[in-house]
């Protein structure tokens, strides 16, 4: 009896595990099987490139665009770059979800791609002080020639780690992001000029509160971080934009600065005036303020210029927005955000099987003649050039419009063909002109004491700032404050980036 | 009579605190659909609320026109009907030796499911795990790992507990097997159970997320609530971390269809299993 008991137990696991593994539909077979023929030959310091090549990229919005039979691993783009560099190359992507997790993990894991990309300066330090990553200093002198037009040596020197490089900045080619925006129908319609001043601006918001009894400049700084993003055109005429500022040849943290409180007492004057939108602390987004012409200034995405005039032709009203010049304070600054840093890195992982195909591979596709392959596409297919003159219509484009995610860096030609197949271009360009406002620490190594701190410090200082702006706060208590941010860790973590600083 | 009033009060209270509570989940739900058949300009100027304007269906023709909602629908569908039934096999043939008192390590063998519900072996030696076994780019990694959830076993065990041991005992004294005992006559008896409990399992494996993005890089491998998250982390401008610049921005109205016909397949579910689930809320109660 206990014996048949058994018997039938162990026969329905056995007829358990049957079923599950009859039932193998699911498992696809992946279209392109890399062949391991890296396995035989010896690992590193080779003198021969193998010619498997993995990479593993951040994740990039325009995987989602592949029609039809094409996938990332097979189209006749990647079909061109694996004739043109002689590579077998596998391309695959992190997720677009919390990437640095997912990194730690194939590390641990050991089953590494020849080539990676890995997000934000600590989590590449990070990984540079475990000896996870190969030491590139030898490997740029010797295979990547063309790396000069990608990086500068000041980026390059950023990244030393123990005076070692082990990171290719993945050079970032658009210089403009956020900008300041006006509606240029409505300040037309009441014969106003675009303000070039602070005190301009105070004026010409004050004619339109009187004429058309709206708050003129809207801001959405609800979320972390959007509080300087927002103001930024404005912090910037009283030299305070940028996290920190040079001052007697040491760095300072901008928020504790006089000026700094200068800047927040004119908010407030705005605010108290009903010149600046009431909710603006709570909004999350602005853009309908300007569609709806309840707000004539606000800073905006440079690509979302062109949303919001869409919708602005849409709507029976009209109208268009225009990218203006960040107002000049009383010592002649301006300025908008620098948008041109890199904070993303290409690495080669110290166990990759293929590190000086990894090496050539990047020297390939830095070539000016990849470039053009990766923006472009394909010759008299995708585009035609003539004198130099690359012409290609939105429809070519859009067909294949996955091209840049082979890339591992952008050029200022790359970028332009891009922008202009999107017809962005005459949001972006005007704003080249505009000055830039330059922050010392992102050429800075990591600093542990700044770098853990950062987040904190500036939620901090965004959250008394909108204090008080909006009276929640007495601005006579300014100097308390600057006290209480010392005391956060503010004081250490400035110390911190000064040792680096003040030895440059 | 006072009895009878307090009553009437007691059931309008309950019938307005009910109706609240059944608002506060469909108001958002409408929302959604009602900005999934809008105009991105009146998204854009935040018009829409419970009503659509600008009536048309681009956003759905959008969302559709990814081959990558194909691919990913039909991975989910399969995770899903598969994953089901293995965690349902398992489960059932788990719990029923465990509810069986002549089982004699039954003790220990319910202390080695339970401590799993509190205690995991974290995340890199579970990949580790599952990248030895081989299951690494395959649908089986989103199946296995999590094929039997303690809870539900548990669920499980007890109904299989409340049934009366004569059934057991008359259908022994027949020659009736294990196996037999247990497909013939304690399945049927609980159906509801096996319902609500498929139910919790399907709903877990259609909105798998975590272990595809650890497990799976082949992007035709890829289940439905990662492309989902995707269509809708591109709709911000400017997030130079995620886009690398320039990539093509998902409108709003677009994200809503995405979210609509990423829900609705698992809805169609719930009414044909409702019926079991007014039995099924009982589970393990006294039978009257």
């Amino acid at each position: 009896m206990m014996f048949r008991k058994t018997a039938v137990i162990s026969m329905s696991v056995v007829m358990c595990i049957l079923f599950m593994s009859g039932c193998s539909t699911g498992k696809d077979a992946s279209p392109s099987g890399t062949e391991k023929t890296a396995a035989t030959s010896e690992n590193g310091g080779g003198a021969k490139a193998l010619k498997d090549l993995k990479i593993t990229r951040l994740y990039h919005g325009v995987m989602e665009q592949f029609k039809g039979s094409d996938t990332m691993n097979s189209n006749k783009i990647i079909n061109k770059l694996r004739e043109n560099s002689g590579f077998n190359i596998q391309y695959d992507s992190l997720p677009n979800e919390n990437p640095a997790q997912k990194i730690s993990i194939i590390f641990a894991s050991g089953d590494v791609p020849d080539l990676m990309m890995v997000a934000g300066k600590s989590d590449y330090f990070k990984l540079a002080k475990q000896g996870a990553l190969e030491p590139l200093d030898d490997l740029i002198a010797k295979q990547i020639p063309n790396l000069s037009t990608m990086a500068s040596k000041e980026t390059l020197d950023a990244l030393r780690y123990d005076g070692k490089i082990y990171a290719i900045p993945y050079r970032n080619a658009l210089k403009v992001g956020n900008g300041l925006v006006e509606r240029a129908d409505i300040l037309k319609e009441l014969n106003l000029n675009a303000p070039t001043t602070i005190d301009e601006f105070y004026s010409t918001m004050k004619t339109i509160k009187e004429k058309k009894n709206i708050a003129p400049l809207t801001m959405a700084t609800s979320s972390a971080g959007s509080f300087f993003d927002g103001f930024f055109p404005f912090s910037a005429a009283y030299g305070v934009s940028t996290p920190t500022v040079v001052k007697d040849g040491k760095l300072k943290f901008s928020w504790v600065q006089p000026e700094y409180k200068e800047f927040i007492t004119t908010l407030k004057k705005w605010y108290d005036e009903g010149l600046l939108d009431p909710e603006f602390a709570v909004n999350k987004d602005s853009k309908d303020k300007l569609i709806n012409g309840t707000a004539v200034f606000n800073t905006l995405y440079f690509s979302s210029g062109i949303d919001v005039d869409k919708a602005l032709q849409e709507k029976k009203n009209g109208g268009n927005v225009q990218f203006i010049a960040p107002p000049v304070g009383k010592n002649g600054q301006s300025g908008i955000q620098d948008a041109s840093i890199s904070t993303q890195y290409v690495i080669i992982p110290k166990q990759a099987k293929n590190k000086l195909g990894a090496a050539q591979y990047l020297n390939f596709l830095y070539k000016p003649e990849t470039d053009i392959l990766i923006n472009y596409g394909i010759k008299d297919e995708d585009y035609t050039e003539a004198n130099g003159a690359y012409t290609q219509t939105k429809e070519q484009s859009d067909k294949i419009s996955w091209r840049s995610m082979y890339g591992l860096g952008d050029t200022d030609f790359g970028i332009n063909a891009r922008l202009k197949a999107k017809s962005l271009l005459p949001y972006y360009e005007p704003q080249l002109a505009f000055k830039k406002s330059r922050e010392e620490t992102n050429f800075a190594p990591s600093i542990e004491a700044y770098d853990s701190k950062f987040a904190e410090l500036r939620n901090y200082v965004e959250e008394n700032s909108m204090k008080f702006i909006m009276g929640k706060r007495d601005l006579s208590e300014f100097d308390k404050f600057t006290q209480e941010f010392d005391a956060k860790g503010g004081k250490a973590a400035i110390d911190a980036v000064n040792e680096w600083y003040t030895k440059k | 009579m006072k009895s009878i009033r307090g009553e009437s009060i007691f059931s309008y209270v309950n019938v307005i605190v009910l109706s609240l509570l059944s608002l506060s989940t469909v108001v958002p739900f409408i929302h959604i659909i009602a900005k999934s058949l809008s105009g991105e300009t009146y998204i854009l100027a935040k018009e829409i609320w419970l009503w659509p304007k600008g009536f048309n269906f681009a956003s759905y023709e959008y969302v559709l026109s990814f081959k990558q909602f194909y691919i990913s629908f039909s991975n989910s569908l399969l995770i899903t009907i598969v994953g089901t039934a293995i965690s349902m096999a398992v489960t059932m043939l788990a719990a029923f030796p465990l509810s069986r008192r002549s089982f004699p390590l039954k003790r220990a063998f319910m202390l080695f499911f339970v401590i799993t519900m509190f205690f995991s072996g974290g995340l890199i030696p579970t990949y580790l795990v599952v990248k030895q076994l081989g299951l690494l780019n395959t649908l089986w990694s989103i199946m296995l790992p999590m094929a039997l959830a303690p809870f539900n076993l548990i669920l499980v065990r007890n109904f299989f507990m409340s049934l009366p041991e004569a059934l057991e005992e008359s259908a022994i004294m027949d020659g009736a097997s294990n196996i037999r005992i247990l497909a013939w006559i304690y399945l049927p008896l609980s159906l509801p159970t096996i319902a609500t409990i498929a139910m919790f399992y399907a709903v877990g494996y259609w909105n798998s997320f975590f272990q595809a993005m650890m497990y799976i890089t082949d992007r035709g491998l890829m289940p439905l609530q990662v492309f989902l998250m995707q269509l809708v982390t591109n709709s911000k401008p400017g997030d130079m971390a995620i886009s690398g610049g320039l990539s093509e921005i998902t409108p709003e109205s677009a994200t809503a269809a995405a979210i609509i016909c990423v829900v609705f397949p698992i809805l169609c579910v719930y009414p044909f299993i409702q019926k079991y689930f007014v039995k099924g809320v009982m589970l393990g109660a006294v039978k009257g």
